[in-house]
């Protein structure tokens, strides 16, 4: 089951400086909540995340990587790939992220990613898959945004330039504000890369979607490898039909027996009266 | 599938199950009927590593009346709900809904305190409680505390309780004179989950609707409220052109998702047409 979502932001550094951050991967990858850096080796980083909503946890071990860079366009690839550890289930994801310049030393990020995940998170329907993906992401791109909006902003000295939004909750006093509402504007657009069905992702929109996750959490320093997206649960939505698909035979069987009997009982019956 | 490895506590008083979830943290799991945790459970979606089970706390189920409200213990089943004389004349919606939940087994089994707890937007209750400007009482190591049901919900599968804390009971405003309920739940087939739900109140004033409440179920990440619509019906002819109308506005604010069994377009579709019946069922036309 695959999804794509997109997001974009803008951050106050020019597109040199958030380039920079983008390509070091100790920085980035921090910016994936749940996650956690067990290796790092050049463009490789090895590591497990925990996708946890209300009572449902999976956790994905695997691995990130930073398949393509390429400074002229400012687009960066990274590919993830995780397995569930409890499961058999996978996730992976293809996170497409460039930048241009927007104005006056800002800059414009846009994100794309496609992501797929099998086992039984992905018995449940899209609309979890939706839930939990969605949110991941969104959550991962507010978080860059932060990240970028900061590593800059001590450059800069915090030029002013606010972009609204006093995320309170994340520790880094001074950090430059950054735009991350707009990371909701999540156009979900069917087609999914050539995986088994597609179809649309709605953006789910800036619910507080907990900011102060990402750099708090991760405690090893370099964290993040972005097999997202777990899907959750529901089950017992996603149960029922299943159910109901062994239980329906067997009542109509019942039934038809049922029919039959009476209808032979009748006819007994009526053998017997006449 | 057989659910992972947890250990099992069965408290007999409130304090206890409140001392031992605390002592079990983050990975412990209040249980009540088990009718939305065990299917997690054995599907290994969730992997807590205690569970407490307060289906010893006889002083958690049953009705109350409070006076002007009803105090619905949090251990009731969807059964009692649909069959208790106070609900039934104060709080009919409650009854009326919790009939539509799933099926029988389920209803003998799941509690009101459990559909809200946990947190599904699918589900029929949550909807409902919204709809009626309830309010949740929890217990936790701090002692009690009331929550009003639009600040309960915070996301999908998530509430705002904390993990030490048990919800106990659910305060809901007792229905004057002149209400008139109805919820309208469109299935793809019977005992299925609500592809959407509305839960619609009405108050009829000569000839007219004086005030609406509608609450919406699985049109976003948390039950929610027409409030468009609401304003709307406030006010209009009790006619079910007039409703109609005013229904067209149901899904504004809300943001549906999309899944195997619904676009989001056509949720929002389904959010307006059983608005307009829920509301002319309410209304009495």
């Amino acid at each position: 089951m695959a999804m794509e979502l997109d997001h974009a932001f803008t951050v106050p550094v020019p597109p040199d400086q958030a380039w920079d951050v983008l390509l070091d991967v100790k920085r980035i990858a921090p910016c994936m909540p749940g996650a956690t850096v067990d290796e790092v080796d050049g463009d490789l980083v090895t590591g497990h995340i925990k996708v946890k909503v209300g009572p449902v946890s999976l956790t994905y071990r695997g691995t990130a990587n930073f398949s393509e860079r390429d400074p002229d366009a400012r687009t960066i690839v990274v590919t993830a790939s995780g397995k569930e550890t409890r499961g058999a289930g996978t996730a992976s994801a293809t996170v497409q992220a460039s930048l241009e310049p927007s104005g006056d030393d800002a800059t414009k990020v846009t994100m794309h990613t496609t992501m797929n995940v099998t086992g039984r998170p992905a018995q449940f329907g899209r609309g979890v898959m939706v839930e939990v993906g969605g949110k991941l992401v969104e959550q991962f791109a507010q978080n860059l945004a932060q990240q970028l909006g900061r590593d800059s902003g001590a450059d800069t000295g915090g030029a002013g330039q606010s972009g609204g939004q006093a995320d309170t909750g994340n520790g880094a006093a001074g950090s430059s504000p950054t735009d991350s509402a707009d990371s909701a504007d999540s156009a979900g657009s069917g087609g999914s890369a050539g995986s088994a069905g597609s179809g649309t992702a709605t953006g789910n929109g800036a619910h507080g979607t907990g900011t102060a996750q990402a750099s708090g959490t991760t405690a090893s320093s370099a964290p993040a490898p972005a097999p997202p997206a777990a899907d959750h649960i529901n089950m017992i939505r996603l149960v029922a039909p299943a159910l109901l698909k062994r239980v329906v035979p067997v009542a109509a069987v019942a039934a038809g027996i049922a029919l039959l009997s009476r209808r032979f009982w009748r006819r007994m019956h009526k053998g017997a009266g006449a | 599938m057989i659910p992972a490895k947890f250990d099992y506590v069965r408290p007999s008083s409130l304090p206890e199950a409140v001392q031992a979830l605390a002592g079990g943290g983050d990975d412990a799991k209040v249980i009540a009927g088990g009718q939305s945790l065990l299917p997690l459970l054995r599907l290994r979606l969730a992997y807590p590593e205690l569970l407490v089970d307060i289906g010893g706390l006889g002083e958690l189920a049953g009705v109350r009346d409070a006076g002007d409200s009803l105090v619905i213990g949090a251990r009731t089943t969807h059964y009692s709900l649909i069959r208790d004389p106070l609900i039934r004349e104060h709080c009919g919606l409650i009854a009326a809904t919790a009939a539509t939940v799933a099926d029988p087994a389920v209803r003998h089994r799941g509690t009101i305190g459990g559909s809200l707890a946990h947190g599904d937007p699918a589900g029929d209750l949550p909807a409902v409680i919204l709809a009626l400007d309830a309010t949740l009482v929890a217990t936790g190591p701090g002692g009690e505390r009331e929550i009003g049901a639009a600040d309960f919900f915070v996301d999908y599968l998530t509430t705002s309780l904390s993990p030490g804390e048990i919800l106990t009971s659910v305060r809901v405003p007792k229905l004057g004179p002149g209400w008139g309920f109805r919820y309208e739940k469109f299935q793809p087939t019977a005992q299925a989950w609500a592809i959407v739900g509305v839960a619609a109140l009405a108050r009829r004033d000569n000839g007219h609707v004086a005030e609406a409440r509608i609450g919406l179920t699985n049109m976003g990440t948390v039950p929610v409220r027409a409030r468009a619509a609401e304003a709307a019906a406030a006010g209009a002819p009790a006619s079910r052109e007039a409703l109609a109308a005013a229904a067209r506005q149901a899904d504004e604010g809300s943001s549906p998702p999309a899944d195997l069994r619904a676009a989001a377009d056509y949720r929002r579709h389904l959010a307006r047409v059983l608005t307009g019946r829920a509301l002319a069922r309410a209304a009495g036309v």
